[in-house]
């Protein structure tokens, strides 16, 4: 059994490494931005190769989203739970 | 190719070139994630707390959704250069990388502890020890050493991640055929060596017999 200071000490790695996949995922974000402007190249072509891209684009950036707001709860509940140790 | 061809394809290596990197980040924040939940799942040992129950599962679908990011950013990637084939047939090939271009960490160390031919075979002229099957292991070796030159095994050249032209690795072949020639001049003065030895001995058994005659 672990004690206190032991669960603590291994919640604030667990964050830490939260906290850096919150990072990556940020990083993911604006690169799709970038992508996106960059996609301007194809000049809205209908050819559905284009259209395939830019909507796997789109449901990569929604996932994104996703991601970093999850990272965010799990590293409140943990600090939930790590204030709820004293 | 007329110009505004030249100007999309280079619009379309730059895009396909951040998606790559994107799909990278998207794969490290994954295995970010996944050492969040591990932790996560270690303090939680020993207990079901609730809040940690829900820390737990938020690390791992962020995770499996980081992954998954990934995986739609790789077939984004797909479609765009799908496109591209169709504007310039192969000129996509130079713009993204060889699938299986970049070995990971376990691969490159793979291929770093592997032993090389051309040392298997300098072992193997060590072990040759007999010299009465010292020509035959040599004509094996000779076999061997052909075998090991880059020309035996010609492997594909693979270009580095988002190559902006084509690319080759001769550095490395052309440092594995000196190696190679190295190892063959090895086996040459080994075999001579091997020669002279045989020939020696036959000389002295039929010196041998010619006084016992």
């Amino acid at each position: 059994m672990s004690s206190v200071e032991e669960v603590k000490a291994t919640l604030a790695q667990a964050d830490e490494s939260a906290d850096q996949a919150r990072s990556g995922m940020a990083g993911v974000r604006d690169g799709i931005a970038e992508v996106r402007r960059l996609a301007g190249v194809t000049h809205d072509s209908r050819d559905p190769d284009v259209e395939a891209g830019h909507a796997r684009l789109r449901a990569a950036d929604v996932e994104v989203v996703r991601v970093i707001r999850l990272l965010g709860e799990a590293m409140e509940l943990s600090e939930q739970y790590r204030r709820s140790l004293g | 190719m007329t110009g505004s061809v030249e100007d999309l394809l280079a619009g379309m290596r730059s895009l396909l070139v951040a998606i790559d990197n994107a799909a990278v980040s998207a794969t490290r924040a994954q295995a970010d994630a996944q050492q969040a939940q591990g932790r996560y799942q270690q303090a939680a040992t020993g207990t079901a707390h609730p809040v940690l129950v829900r820390a737990v599962a938020a690390a791992r679908t962020a995770a499996e959704k980081a992954g998954r990011t990934a995986r739609l950013l790789a077939k984004s990637a797909d479609a765009y250069t799908a496109y591209v084939n169709k504007i310039a047939p192969g000129a996509a090939g130079a713009m993204r990388p060889v699938p299986g271009a970049m070995p990971d960490g376990g691969e490159l160390t793979e291929t770093h502890s592997r032993e090389p031919k051309w040392r298997r075979l300098v072992n193997k002229v060590k072990e040759t020890e007999s010299a009465d099957d010292g020509i035959e292991n040599f004509k094996k070796m000779a076999n061997d050493g052909q075998a090991a030159l880059p020309g035996g095994t010609v492997a594909p050249v693979r270009p580095p991640m988002a190559v902006l032209g084509p690319a080759t690795n001769e550095g490395p072949q052309v440092g594995d055929a000196l190696i190679a020639g190295a190892a063959l001049a090895l086996l040459v003065m080994r075999g001579s060596e091997v020669a002279v030895n045989i020939k020696r001995r036959y000389l002295k058994r039929r010196h041998g017999k010619d006084e016992g005659s």
